[in-house]
C-alpha cells in the first residue's frame, strides 16, 4: 500500500514539475514580450509612430445595461467627452427593475421614435426606443424584453449605424483617447475583425473629461491586487497570443468589432454566460471555417475604466461567472483543440486556456490534497516544499510586478512610494492567498450554475468618480 | 531548476531598476539637451537677424548632433516652444539647414523604422520643404513609401503633402498603388485633404490618370474628389454610365453625383433608383440617398415606390431622401396609413427624426 502511495505521489511530483515548468516558462515569456511590447509602443508614441490627423472610422458604443440607475447617466456623459469625431451611443436597457432607461431619457431629455431595427441577429423584441440630436453625437436608448447581455449587445448590434461597434459595460469610463486608439489597427492592418482594449481598474482612480487627474492603488485591497492581477493576465494571455493571432478574449468591457462579420457569424450567443469570449472564439472558427483571412488584435493604449468588486463575495460571484463563461466557451469550440486548420490558435491558446485557465483551478487543488497526503504519510521533504513554494511565490511576485511597473511606466502614470511599497507586499499575498482562494471559487463554480445561467452578474455598484 | 528561476527573478528585479532610472533620467537628459540647443539656435537667429548667414560650424554641429533620436527629440520639443514666439524665424533659419536635412534623412533612412518614421515627422511639422523643390528630400520621402511601417509612410506622406507638388504626389499615390502593403484607404482619402497645393490642379490632374490606377485606388480617388469639389460631374457621370466600369467605382460616381446635383446625371440616378433586380440592391439603395438631392415630382414618385422596397436599405434611403426633400407627413399619408407596415413604420420614423436639415443615410 505504502508502495502504491510512493508511485503515485512520485508520478504527482514529476507531472506538478512539468506542470509548474511550462507554467512559469510562459509567464516568463509572456510578460517579457508584453513588457517589450509596452515600451515599444511608448517609443513609438515618443517618435510620432501615429497617424498625426483624424481618421475616423465611424463607431457605435453599444452599452448594455440592467439596474445600471446608478451609474449609467455618468457613463453617458463621459461617452459624450471622448475625443472621437465619428461615433454613436446606443444604451440598451434590458429590461433593468429600476429607472435604467428613465434616468437617461430624463437627463438628456430624449424624444419617444417609432423607430423599426432590423433584426440580423435574433433578441428579444423593444418596448420603447427614445432618441436625441441636442447631444454631441447621436444617443439612442432602447428599453427591450429581459434577455440577457448578450441578448441586450445583439439588439445594440442590430439598431447600430456604423460599420464597427464597440461594447462596453455601462459601470465603465473610456478614456478621451480610447476611440482613436482602438481603431488604430483598423488602419494599420488589413482584414481586423476584432481590436480589445486595455482594461483598469477605476477604484480610487480620479478621473476628469475622462482623463486621470490623479492615479493611486485602490485604498481596498481586494481591489488592489486585482490591479496587480489584471497586469499580469493582460500581459500574459493578451499581448503574447496578439503575436500570433491567438487572443481568443476581448473583455466584455471594451473591444471593437467588425458589425457584418459579427453579424455573419451569429453574433452574441445568448446561452453562454461568457458571451464576450465566446464570441471572439466564434469569429476564430467562423473565419477560419470561411477561408477567410482575418486579424483579431489588441490595442494596448485604448483604455477603459472599470470598477473591481471591492467586497470578496462579489469577487467571488464574478469569477464564478468568469470560469462558467470559459467552460461553455470551450466546450462549445472543442473541436479547435489541436486542429491543423486552426494553427497557432488551435495547438496553442487554446490549449493553455484548457491547462492553464479552466483545469488549473483542479490542478492546484489536487495539488494541495496531494501534499497534505503526502505530509500525513511522512512522505514528504518539508525543507524542498518550503523552498519550492517560496520560490515559486517570489517568482509569481516578481512577474506581477515586472508587468505593473511596465504599465505604469508606459502609461506615463506616476506611483507614489507607498504605492510601490503596496504593490510590492501585496503581489506576494495574490499569489500565496488570493489565487488559492480564486482556485477553490472556480473550481465550485459548477454548483447551481444551471439556476443562474442567463442571469446578469451583479456586483455592489458605487457612483463612478467621474468630473 | 529552481536557480534558474531565481536567476530569472534578480534579472527582472535589475530590470524594473534600470528602467525605473532610464526613465527618470531620459526626461531630465532631454531637457538639458533642448536648453543647449535653444541658446545654440537663439545665437544663430540674433545672427540672422543682423543680417549674417548660419555658419557652417552649427550645421555641422547639427548633422552630428541631431544623429542621435533622443537629440532630435530635444530639438523638436525646442522648436516647437520658439515657433510661437518666432514663426518666420524659426522658418527662416530651417530652409537654411538643408545640407543638415539631407544628410540627416541619409541617416535616418538606415535606422530602424520607429525612428525612421519620426524623421518625415519633424519634415513635415516644420514644413521644411512646403512650396519650393527640394527633390533630394523629396525623392526620399518616395523611397519610404516603400517601408513595411504603416507610419513610415504615413508620415513620409504626410511630408509630401506639405510640399504643394501636384506630380510629387501623384508619384506618390502610384508608388503606394504599385506596393502590395497594405495602405488603408481612409488615410488617402481623407490624407490627400491636407495637401498645401492646389486642390483643383491635384483634382484634375487626378481625373487625367485616373484609368493608371487600379480599381481600389479609383473608389478612395473619387472618395476624395467628392470631398474636395464639384468641378467633376462630367467625369463622374461618364464613369457612371459605363457599363464596363467595377460596380465600386460607379457606386462611388452615384455618391458624388449625390453630392454635386447634375442635372444631366438625372435619368441614370432614376435609372439606377428603379433598378428591381435583387443582385443589384446597392445601385438602388445609393441612388436613392442620391436623388434626395434633385427634388422634382418624378423624384418623389420613385422615392415613394422604393419605400415598398423589399431591400432594407432601400426603403430605409428613400425615406431618409423624402424627408430631405422636405416631404410632408399630409403628403405620405397614403403611406403612412397604408398596408404595407414595413413602408409605414420607416418612413414614419424618418419624418419623426430631427434631420437639422443634415442629409444622412445608413453606411452599407
Amino acid at each position: 500500500m505504502i508502495e502504491a502511495i510512493d508511485i503515485f505521489l512520485k508520478a504527482v511530483g514529476v507531472f506538478f514539475i512539468i506542470y509548474m515548468i511550462g507554467y512559469a516558462t510562459f509567464l516568463f515569456l509572456s510578460v517579457l514580450v508584453g513588457s517589450s511590447e509596452l515600451y515599444k509602443t511608448h517609443r513609438r508614441k515618443c517618435l510620432k509612430n501615429f497617424f498625426p490627423n483624424d481618421y475616423f472610422v465611424p463607431i457605435t458604443i453599444v452599452v448594455p445595461a440592467y439596474n445600471e440607475e446608478i451609474t449609467v447617466v455618468e457613463t453617458v456623459k463621459s461617452l459624450l467627452e471622448l475625443d472621437y469625431r465619428s461615433y454613436e451611443i446606443i444604451v440598451v436597457d434590458d429590461g433593468s427593475r429600476d429607472e435604467t432607461a428613465k434616468k437617461v431619457i430624463d437627463a438628456f431629455s430624449m424624444h419617444r421614435v417609432s423607430r423599426p431595427i432590423r433584426r440580423q441577429i435574433e433578441c428579444q423584441p423593444e418596448e420603447f426606443i427614445y432618441e436625441t440630436r441636442d447631444t454631441r453625437v447621436p444617443l439612442t436608448v432602447i428599453r427591450k424584453k429581459n434577455g440577457g447581455k448578450a441578448d441586450a449587445l445583439n439588439m445594440g448590434i442590430n439598431a447600430a449605424n456604423y460599420p464597427y461597434f464597440i461594447c462596453m459595460d455601462a459601470d465603465s469610463v473610456l478614456q478621451y483617447d480610447s476611440l482613436k486608439n482602438i481603431s488604430q489597427p483598423i488602419l494599420e492592418k488589413p482584414n481586423v475583425v476584432a481590436v480589445g482594449g486595455l482594461i483598469r481598474l477605476s477604484n480610487d482612480v480620479e478621473l476628469e473629461n475622462c482623463r486621470v487627474k490623479k492615479y493611486q492603488l485602490p485604498k481596498n485591497i481586494i481591489a488592489c491586487m486585482q490591479v496587480l492581477e489584471y497586469d499580469r493576465s493582460f500581459l500574459a494571455s493578451r499581448i503574447l497570443f496578439d503575436k500570433f493571432n491567438g487572443s481568443l478574449i476581448i473583455s466584455g468591457a471594451f473591444g471593437l468589432f467588425k458589425k457584418d462579420v459579427v453579424i455573419a457569424a451569429g453574433g452574441y450567443n445568448n446561452k453562454t454566460m461568457g458571451e464576450d469570449m465566446e464570441l471572439v472564439v466564434k469569429l476564430h472558427e467562423y473565419c477560419t471555417v470561411n477561408n477567410m483571412k482575418y486579424t483579431i488584435c489588441y490595442a494596448t493604449d485604448a483604455i477603459c475604466w472599470t470598477q473591481a468588486p471591492e467586497k470578496l463575495s462579489d469577487l467571488k460571484k464574478q469569477r464564478k461567472r468568469w470560469h462558467l463563461g470559459l467552460f461553455q466557451s470551450m466546450i462549445k469550440h472543442r473541436k479547435m483543440l489541436f486542429n491543423p486548420k486552426f494553427g497557432a490558435v488551435g495547438y496553442i491558446s487554446y490549449l493553455y486556456f484548457l491547462i492553464y485557465e479552466l483545469l488549473s483551478p483542479f490542478i492546484e487543488i489536487f495539488g494541495v490534497l496531494t501534499m497534505l497526503l503526502a505530509f500525513a504519510m511522512d512522505l514528504i521533504n518539508i525543507p524542498f516544499m518550503v523552498l519550492f513554494f517560496l520560490i515559486y511565490a517570489v517568482f509569481g511576485s516578481v512577474l506581477s510586478l515586472t508587468a505593473f511597473f511596465s504599465r505604469i511606466y508606459t502609461s506615463d502614470l506616476k506611483v507614489t512610494f507607498s504605492d510601490a511599497v503596496k504593490a510590492c507586499l501585496l503581489c506576494v499575498f495574490e499569489i500565496t492567498c488570493l489565487r488559492f482562494v480564486l482556485a477553490w471559487v472556480r473550481a465550485t463554480a459548477f454548483f447551481g450554475y444551471r439556476k443562474k445561467k442567463l442571469q446578469w452578474g451583479r456586483i455592489e455598484r458605487k457612483k463612478i468618480n467621474f468630473k | 531548476m529552481l536557480y534558474v528561476y531565481l536567476f530569472v527573478c534578480g534579472a527582472m528585479i535589475i530590470f524594473n531598476i534600470v528602467t525605473a532610472v532610464l526613465f527618470r533620467k531620459s526626461e531630465r537628459r532631454t531637457e538639458k539637451v533642448s536648453k543647449n540647443l535653444r541658446y545654440a539656435v537663439m545665437l544663430r537667429l540674433k545672427a540672422a537677424e543682423a543680417g549674417s548667414p548660419i555658419d557652417k560650424n552649427h550645421k555641422l554641429y547639427l548633422s552630428r548632433k541631431l544623429r542621435k533620436v533622443g537629440n532630435m527629440i530635444a530639438f523638436d520639443k525646442m522648436l516647437e516652444a520658439e515657433y510661437i514666439s518666432h514663426p518666420q524665424e524659426i522658418r527662416n533659419y530651417l530652409h537654411s539647414l538643408d545640407e543638415v536635412f539631407i544628410s540627416l534623412m541619409a541617416y535616418y533612412m538606415k535606422r530602424n523604422r520607429i525612428e525612421a518614421a519620426y524623421f518625415p515627422y519633424i519634415i513635415k511639422k516644420y514644413r521644411v520643404i512646403a512650396y519650393r523643390s527640394f527633390y533630394s528630400l523629396e525623392g526620399a520621402l518616395l523611397e519610404l513609401l516603400n517601408e513595411p511601417s504603416i507610419y513610415c509612410r504615413e508620415n513620409a506622406m504626410q511630408a509630401l503633402y506639405t510640399t504643394g507638388d501636384v506630380d510629387c504626389i501623384i508619384k506618390a499615390i502610384k508608388t503606394i498603388d504599385r506596393s502590395d502593403l497594405f495602405y488603408h484607404r481612409k488615410l488617402l482619402s481623407d490624407g490627400l485633404l491636407n495637401f498645401a497645393g492646389s486642390g483643383n490642379t491635384l483634382g484634375k490632374k487626378i481625373v487625367e490618370n485616373f484609368f493608371d490606377f487600379s480599381v481600389g485606388m479609383q473608389v478612395t480617388l473619387l472618395d476624395y474628389l467628392r470631398f474636395s469639389g464639384s468641378e467633376y460631374q462630367k467625369f463622374a457621370l461618364s464613369l457612371l454610365i459605363n457599363e464596363d466600369l467595377n460596380d465600386e467605382i460607379r457606386y462611388a460616381a452615384i455618391r458624388y453625383l449625390g453630392k454635386y446635383p447634375f442635372s444631366k446625371a438625372y435619368e441614370a440616378l432614376c435609372g439606377f433608383a428603379e433598378e428591381n433586380s435583387e443582385q443589384k440592391w446597392e445601385y438602388a439603395a445609393i441612388a436613392s440617398t442620391a436623388l434626395g438631392s434633385y427634388p422634382c415630382e418624378n423624384t418623389v414618385h420613385i422615392l415613394k415606390k422604393n419605400l415598398y422596397s423589399r431591400n432594407w436599405y432601400v426603403r430605409l434611403n428613400s425615406a431618409a431622401s423624402l424627408k430631405n426633400l422636405g416631404i410632408t407627413y399630409s403628403e405620405l399619408s397614403d403611406i403612412i396609413d397604408g398596408n404595407d407596415r414595413y413602408a409605414s413604420e420607416i418612413i414614419r420614423y424618418c419624418l419623426q427624426r430631427d434631420y437639422s436639415g443634415e442629409k444622412e443615410a445608413v453606411h452599407i
